[in-house]
């Protein structure tokens, strides 16, 4: 679609086909999509829908069988640090501290080491670290490990964020107040963000369109815009009428697809 | 362990003393077979001041770990670059551990007469065994560390922004280590114990050395010295390297 130059993360016809057990397995089929620089899109489905197949080939971990993705207009065929990731597992490094899991990039990209400390302290900061810049890993809540992940991305400035299932590990409590975390950092650092949950609430709660697909072969089932007209740290937002009619809507679309789940995981 | 359980350890020790000074001191098992701790402490305390036959019991024990040592620190120098490239490349994996496989699960004592055979009783023979043995070990380790480093972490690293070079350097090599470790640490008990055994059959110094001969002339007393000294100089290995380990990986299992 070359009607979206001005897209921050452009998907065309995107397919992806693999082998496993002898059968074809389609876990994306011709996806397109368009997102602009600032949005935060989230994407939800039953397991197996491809979502986090989508984002592991934007990430360019794996390569597509057919299709293009371009970010920031360029074209996408390996990692890069112009894509930041964030995973479930975390995957920090243990061997170093909170401080210098932050700093690791710009270590690596060669930043002169007063600049390095600076962006650090600065994303410290951002996310209540600071106390905490010389522990390790090990040493951290979830949450805390998370906040540690997420900023270690944002040191190197990417185009994008890619998160997949980042707070599938934390309990409900601090999932919570990680997803006003997460508002809050995609607020002041205006990133474009791409972000795969089971979570429908997660999604609406986080959101200005929420993207459905189906189970095999992974397509876009549904995109619905979210306008949550109230405060999203109003601690009610969760229940008022806009949010309960989208969720009331996805709901039935994921409960559709996760039938389809079942009834092929039982013939299988 | 807590200071509690310490001294049960301590007090289990001192009963088990006890009851082997009970059942020699009376004669109930002949001194011959088994001499009493302070027989044995006393065989102790005349070999440290007067050596074994003209050598000092310090000069035997520098022999064998200063075998031990240079052994092992040649295995390993082979064995951690070798492993990590075999954890690296699927390829050389294939090409190379059908013969780790196939000398593992050999005793390196059954080497003993072919090293005799091809290089003499001399120190070479000794170090060669030793080095043969660790080897083994740690190149498992250090493999098993490359392949044990997570998808994700990988992955994290390259959106990082790493090139190939940084990804080794900084993220597979350090996530390695705790596997790396415990292949030092077994490497460095087993090379004790080869030591010993190589020692045994050919040298004319060394605790092995020290054992057999004491055996031949039947001074029991002697040879439960080098023994003893045996597991408590093995012990002070394994204690040492996990010191190290501590100390170097203290990510490792928290």
């Amino acid at each position: 679609m070359p009607g979206n130059a001005d897209a921050k993360i452009e998907v065309e016809r995107l397919s992806h086909r693999y082998t496993r057990n002898g059968e074809i397995v389609s876990a994306l089929d011709e996806v397109s999509l368009a997102i602009a620089p600032g949005e935060l899109v989230s994407i939800v489905g039953p397991s197996g829908c491809g979502k986090t197949t989508l984002l592991s080939i934007i990430a360019g971990f794996l390569q597509p069988t057919a299709g293009d993705v371009r970010v920031a207009g360029a074209r996408v065929s390996a990692p890069g640090r112009d894509r930041g990731v964030v995973f479930q597992s975390f995957a920090l490094f243990n061997w170093l501290t909170v401080q210098e899991n932050i700093e690791f990039g710009p270590r690596m990209r060669g930043v002169p080491a007063a600049e390095r400390r600076a962006r650090s302290e600065q994303l410290l900061a951002m996310v209540g670290l600071t106390r905490f810049r010389n522990r390790y890993p090990y040493e951290l809540s979830g949450g805390m490990k998370q906040r540690t992940a997420i900023v270690r991305s944002l040191a190197n400035d990417p185009e994008i964020l890619l998160m997949d299932e980042p707070f599938g590990a934390l309990d409900a409590q601090s999932r919570e107040m990680m997803q006003e975390e997460l508002v809050r950092i995609w607020k002041s650092s205006g990133k474009t963000i791409l972000f795969v949950t089971h979570s429908i609430d997660e999604a609406i709660f986080l959101s200005s369109r929420v993207i459905v697909f189906t189970y095999r072969p992974g397509r876009i089932k549904h995109v619905l815009p979210v306008e949550l007209a109230g405060d999203r740290f109003d601690p009610h937002v969760r229940t008022s009428g806009e949010f309960v009619r989208a969720k009331e809507s996805i709901l039935d679309m994921v409960r559709e697809e996760t039938l389809r789940q079942f009834s092929a995981e039982s013939q299988a | 362990m807590s200071w509690r359980y310490l001294r049960l350890s301590a007090l289990s020790v001192l009963c088990a003393l006890a009851l082997w000074a009970v059942v020699t001191e009376s004669g109930w098992i002949d001194k011959k077979i088994l001499p009493s701790p302070a027989d044995i402490a006393q065989q102790a305390a005349l070999l440290l001041i007067q050596g074994y036959v003209g050598t000092p019991l310090y000069a035997h024990l520098w022999a064998s770990l200063v075998r031990t040592f240079a052994g092992f620190v040649i295995g390993a120098s082979i064995a951690v670059p070798l492993g990590l490239a075999l954890g690296y490349s699927e390829r050389l994996h294939a090409v190379v551990t059908p013969f780790l496989s196939a000398l593992r699960p050999i005793p390196v004592i059954a080497y003993i007469p072919l090293v005799i055979l091809w290089f003499g009783i001399g120190e070479f023979s000794k170090i060669l065994l030793i080095s043969l043995t660790s080897f083994l070990y740690i190149t498992v380790n250090a493999a098993a560390g490359v392949r044990s480093v997570a998808a994700d972490l990988i992955r994290a690293a390259q959106s990082l922004g790493v090139n190939d070079r940084q990804l080794f350097l900084n993220v597979i090599l350090p996530e390695s280590l705790p596997y790396i470790f415990a292949g030092l640490r077994i490497g460095a008990a087993v090379s004790w114990a080869v030591v010993v055994a190589a020692e045994l059959v050919a040298a004319q110094s060394g605790l092995g050395y020290m054992i057999m001969d004491a055996a031949t002339f039947f001074r029991i007393p002697v040879v439960y010295v080098g023994i003893m000294l045996i597991g408590l100089i093995g012990f002070a290995i394994e204690r040492v390297i996990a010191a190290l380990e501590h100390r170097f990986v203290h990510w490792s299992n928290r």
